[in-house]
């Protein structure tokens, strides 16, 4: 029992303060995290927590004149002495009296478009009787995706009342965002130290979806594979659910009763059942390619990576939204890190459920097509094209796609890098940047 | 955007202009205030926010850099201005830097800490700017008017205070304060700004009338603090200002005799490095009379040099031979060891204080400089030659106490048959060397006078009694001496590239003015193989360290000095000499050359590339290739077919990529068809 609760307290150790998390577990390639950093962390959140920047900023001089001020005496310079202590009493003492305590429940979306505007709504309500002032919600920021435009700010907030205020963000980046549980500090008067107080857990929206923005197409070549396209043969006919009659024949053993049509049997004189047309359904994979190289000490190549990525996604969202329009079954793959598999269009899903999955995949350094392998062959029987979005090309990918190639499968590859790289023919590279400013409309 | 950023250059420009005002009246440094308005103008002129990046962070940090250290080889402060403080910090780089760059600071975009900063540079500015001496107003050469604020400086000290403070906590109203509120919360804010004030105020009044209790009380914690943090430093000096000779050497230097007190760059061992004369013997106790020593002007060094030539002997020509002189911090005192036959001395310091036995002390003196001493020859034995009046009474003096066992003694040592005083010393020195023997142990059953016991009964001592013993047989036998302490310094490094002394080097012997020749000659009295016996060095790691240090010292010194073409000689120098000793040796420089003939070959093993075998006709194909790519000025790696999908010639590419990539190798009919393409295509772009 004590070991697990070992555990357990050092998970939340390295798990960060609240308002300064350090990556999680999963997202670490190397599953190790570091209790330094922990450390660092829970050192630096409880002097945020106390503390204005300002006032840390002014520390290491405080420091400095408090160790001169103690030495030399003779010095004029001891007078600092009392500038920095007075006004240290004076913030201690009317801040404790004015120290904040409320409830406080925080709105706002579920899902946003990354690179939009959100709104956060709080509702504060005064427990004490002394009123309020210079109130903050939420100052710290929620992580890096999420950059704050305007803070929700409250001059005043009389005793035992309440107000209502709005905060805008701006979500830069894709992800699935945690937020931490509602916070309301005020550093009255002198913007010093910081009185706090949060809000309870499960009270309001702690969790943001922000999924890639993409810019729809308007034309998309889709690939045509020899499994659902027959030239010159008749659609398979069978007697199925489709709404469409095709004709009628005899009645066979085996064949539904409920599809006996009974007036024609009763004219022919023998046993006759409807039969329907197959419907001649288009469907598509749509695989994803997340794997960037762990290039952790290339800064500038893994951002250029990352960005290959995003665009990625964001094409795969425009290529689903565009094949679900035009009444194609989609068949989303995407691996990172868990292996991710949407069936799309047709009343099968919605696109919501495809925002939500792409906002939270995250690249990985293992080779991604190599998990997404098995679950996509599997479902090949149904599946005519397939569209393969690649982040590189190396010996790896190339041996899927001639793989889905040799099963029948029409398969339409675009590659997204800067980088020039030499591609088989067919192959189509298309430019990070281009997808993330909208301007690919057409492919 | 414009509106938000000019304020906040207003308001950082509260915070930091008073202080930084302050700071350039103080220092006399005018500059530092006009470049901290400079940067906050260009910013406000500039209109917008940085975009915190990695290049506009280093692009800023770089600039505080250079403005810092431009000016400050400018303008440099002068030595003395400022008090105790400026000992810990480096007042006129540190305030400067702090205020540039908070004003640089100030101006990137979302920079919750621009205020802070702000802040901090302001009391930075403050404190180091009145850590002043107020006895005497020092002097302006740049700051025209300066000497009217310090004349009343409690004034302009605590109007830049209040200007200071408040510009910074209406700063921080600015950055904190929310929107709406009411009358109770202006009130509120103006009751906290009126207690500040009325707190100071009084805290002020109460200080300055408890003010000698309150030292009293700090002065008593300093004591226990400083004795806390002085002892284990061992920041000690060796010689005091008196020899008690009935005392032992205390057992805190006995258990350090190892370290390391002067390393000397020389072209031979200094030998004896003197530094205290003592004429008067009493009881036991070396002093010496309260003599004015005359001060020494010295020749202050050209250009950037920081350091003073100072001759002792009056000559205009600096001597041939130097010695640079490194003492170690554990030597706290401003009193210079050098050789006895120095007759130059370059260093920093303001003046020397030359006594009349040839003691030198310096005034201001920087002891990370190092000293340099010149003198005519190399020599281990010089004798200072500095003397008044050697054949003074103050050189003859005896105790009338020891005057009989003096006299046995000498008739006991003197054949009677020496003629001149060089014989007298040959004698006394053989006496000594034969008759007497060394130990540092103390006599349990010592009485009397230290000297007397020790020439007529143990004959046994120290080098302290020796020296004692001889200084005054010799006065008595009518022959000017004086009894002089220092260190020994014969000790060769390893590498062979300095000499040192170490702690367990200090020494006493005598001067004695040989009245044949005119001159003080320097006379061993210790019998020989009782200096500190060679260190073992341990290892090449002790030996390595060492010699890092004194390329550190060195380095320091020149760069303190203003020597920077020398710092770079030196370390060229000290690196070249630890390299060739690390190469002469057959087993290390032999395991050395094997190792960098491995570490050629492995490096060049990686770095060969694997060419593909082509055949001729493949290699044309890439050579017309990389020529299409030198035409149409393409300098991106694209392939061939990349080329062909972005428009580039279709039709000569679409060759190409038919010839390069088949199986078959083009004909040379081929090849010759696909130049003439080429060729055609340059054809018609001269023809555009």
């Amino acid at each position: 029992m004590i070991g697990a609760m070992y555990k357990r307290l050092m998970e939340r150790f390295l798990d960060g303060p609240e308002f300064f998390p350090l990556r999680s577990r999963t997202s670490s390639p190397w599953q190790y995290r570091s209790a330094t950093l922990a450390l660092f962390a829970w050192s630096r959140g409880l002097a945020e927590r106390f503390l204005t920047p300002a006032a840390l900023a002014l520390l290491p001089m405080t420091l400095l004149v408090l160790f001169y001020g103690s030495l030399a005496m003779n010095s004029p310079g001891r007078v600092l002495l009392l500038v920095i202590f007075a006004p240290a009493v004076v913030e201690l003492g009317f801040g404790f009296w004015f120290r904040v305590r409320c409830r406080v429940r925080r709105r706002g979306p579920e899902r946003v478009r990354a690179g939009s505007e959100f709104t956060l709504e709080y509702e504060l309500e005064n427990r004490r009787r002394v009123s309020g002032y210079d109130l903050e919600c939420d100052p710290f920021p929620y992580a890096e995706g999420l950059r704050q435009l305007r803070p929700a700010r409250l001059g005043r907030l009389p005793g035992r009342g309440r107000a209502r205020i709005a905060g805008s963000w701006l979500a830069e980046r894709r992800g699935v965002y945690r937020l931490y549980r509602p916070w309301v500090e005020s550093s009255f008067p002198l913007g010093l130290l910081k009185w706090s107080c949060r809000g309870r857990a499960g009270e309001g929206r702690d969790r943001l979806v922000v999924y890639p923005a993409y810019m729809p197409l308007t034309r998309f070549e889709l690939p045509v594979g020899r499994l659902s396209q027959r030239s010159g043969l008749a659609n398979l006919a069978r007697v199925g659910e489709s709404p469409d009659l095709l004709g009628t024949r005899e009645y066979r053993d085996g064949d539904e009763v409920r599809h006996l049509d009974w007036p024609g049997s009763a004219r022919r004189g023998k046993l006759v059942v409807k039969e329907f047309e197959e419907e001649h359904l288009k469907r598509v994979a749509v695989l994803v390619d997340t794997q960037l190289p762990p290039n952790r000490f290339r800064w500038r190549s893994r951002r250029q990576a990352e960005a290959s990525l995003e665009a990625a996604l964001s094409l795969a969202l425009a290529i689903t939204e565009y094949l679900v329009k035009t009444e194609a079954v989609v068949e989303l793959f995407a691996a990172g890190p868990e292996l991710y598999h949407l069936s799309l269009g047709r009343n099968l899903s919605c696109l919501d459920q495809v925002c939500d999955i792409l906002a939270g995949v995250e690249p990985t350094a293992d080779c991604a097509l190599d998990k997404l392998a098995p679950e996509v062959f599997s479902q090949l029987v149904e599946v005519g094209g397939a569209v393969v979005l690649l982040l590189g090309v190396d010996p790896a990918r190339r041996k899927l796609v001639e793989r889905l190639q040799h099963a029948g499968v029409a398969v339409r590859v675009l590659v997204l890098s800067e980088q020039p790289l030499e591609l088989p023919e067919a192959w189509r590279p298309v430019a990070p940047t281009a997808v993330l400013n909208g301007a690919v409309r057409s492919l | 955007m414009r509106n938000e950023q000019r304020t906040v250059l207003l308001l950082t420009g509260g915070i930091l202009l008073p202080a930084a005002f302050f700071f350039s009246v103080t220092a006399d440094l005018p500059h530092v205030l006009l470049l901290t308005l400079a940067l906050l103008a260009g910013e406000f002129w500039w209109g917008k926010f940085f975009r915190p990046g990695d290049r506009t962070i280093i692009y800023s940090a770089l600039s505080v850099a250079v403005l810092t250290v431009l000016f400050n080889y400018l303008f440099p402060l002068k030595n003395g201005r400022f008090g105790f403080l400026s000992f810990f910090l480096r007042p006129a780089l540190l305030v400067p830097a702090l205020l540039y760059a908070a004003a640089l600071a100030a101006n990137f975009a979302r920079n919750r800490w621009r205020f802070g900063v702000a802040g901090a540079a302001g009391l930075g500015a403050l404190t180091c700017g009145s850590d002043l001496q107020l006895a005497r107003i020092p002097e302006f050469e740049r700051l025209i008017g300066g000497e009217a604020l310090l004349a009343v400086f409690p004034w302009f000290f605590g109007v830049s205070i209040a200007l200071t403070l408040g510009g910074f906590l209406l700063a921080l109203r600015y950055d904190r304060g929310a929107p709406g509120g009411n009358w109770r919360k202006r009130g509120v804010l103006a009751l906290a700004l009126l207690l500040i004030g009325g707190l100071m105020a009084g805290l002020f009044a109460l200080y300055r009338r408890h003010e000698p209790e309150i030292r009293k009380l700090e002065l008593a914690l300093l004591r226990i603090g400083f004795r806390q943090l002085l002892r284990p430093a061992g920041g000690r000096t060796v010689f005091g200002r008196e020899v008690d000779l009935n005392t032992t050497l205390r057992p805190e230097i006995r258990s350090d005799t190892r370290r390391i007190v002067f390393r000397v760059v020389g072209p031979s061992a200094p030998g004896y490095l003197r530094g205290r004369v003592f004429v008067r013997y009493d009881d036991g106790i070396w002093r010496n009379p309260d003599d004015t020593p005359r001060t020494l002007g010295g020749l202050l060094g050209e250009g950037v040099r920081a350091d003073r030539y100072f001759s002792l002997d009056g000559g205009e020509s600096r001597p041939p031979v130097t010695f640079e002189i490194f003492a170690s911090p554990v030597l706290q005192t401003s009193l210079l060891f050098i050789p006895g036959a120095a007759t130059g001395l370059e260093l920093i310091a303001e003046e020397l204080s030359v006594s009349p036995d040839g003691m030198i002390e310096a005034s201001e003196f920087l002891r990370e400089g190092g000293v340099s001493s010149f003198q005519a020859q190399p020599g281990p034995e010089g004798a200072g030659q500095l003397a008044l009046e050697p054949v003074s009474e103050r050189y003859l003096a005896v105790p009338e106490s020891l005057r009989n066992p003096l006299q046995e003694v000498a008739r006991e040592a003197l054949t009677g048959r020496e003629a001149a005083d060089q014989e007298v010393f040959r004698s006394f020195l053989n006496f000594f060397h034969r008759r007497f023997h060394y130990s540092l142990e103390p006599d349990p059953d010592r009485e009397g006078d230290p000297v007397a016991h020790f020439l007529r009964r143990s004959r046994r001592g120290h080098c302290e009694l020796f020296a004692s013993a001889l200084t005054l047989l010799l006065r008595e036998q009518g022959i000017p001496a004086r009894y002089v302490t220092g260190f020994l310094c014969e000790e060769r490094h390893p590498l062979g590239v300095y000499y040192l002394a170490r702690l367990g080097n200090a020494h006493a012997w005598v001067e004695a003015y040989d009245r044949q020749q005119q001159r003080w000659v320097l006379l061993e009295p210790t019998p020989p193989g009782s200096a500190l016996e060679p260190a073992s060095w341990g290892d090449d790691l002790e030996t390595w360290s060492d010699c890092g240090s004194l390329w550190l010292q060195q380095l320091l010194s020149d760069l303190r000095r203003g020597r920077y073409a020398m710092a770079v000689i030196n370390t060229l120098r000290l690196f070249g000499s630890a390299l060739w000793t690390l190469v002469a040796d057959p087993l290390r420089g032999g395991g050395l050359a094997l190792l960098l003939v491995l570490l050629i070959g492995w490096f060049r093993r990686r770095r060969h590339r694997r060419r593909e075998t082509l055949d001729p006709a493949a290699e044309e194909l890439r050579r017309l290739f990389r020529e299409y790519r030198r035409f149409r000025r393409i300098r991106t790696e694209w392939t061939a077919r990349q080329l062909e999908l972005r428009g580039y010639d279709p039709e000569f590419l679409k060759h190409y990529q038919e010839l390069r990539y088949r199986a078959e190798p083009p004909t040379p009919a081929e090849l010759a068809a696909l130049t003439a393409e080429l060729a055609l295509l340059r054809r018609q772009q001269k023809t555009k």
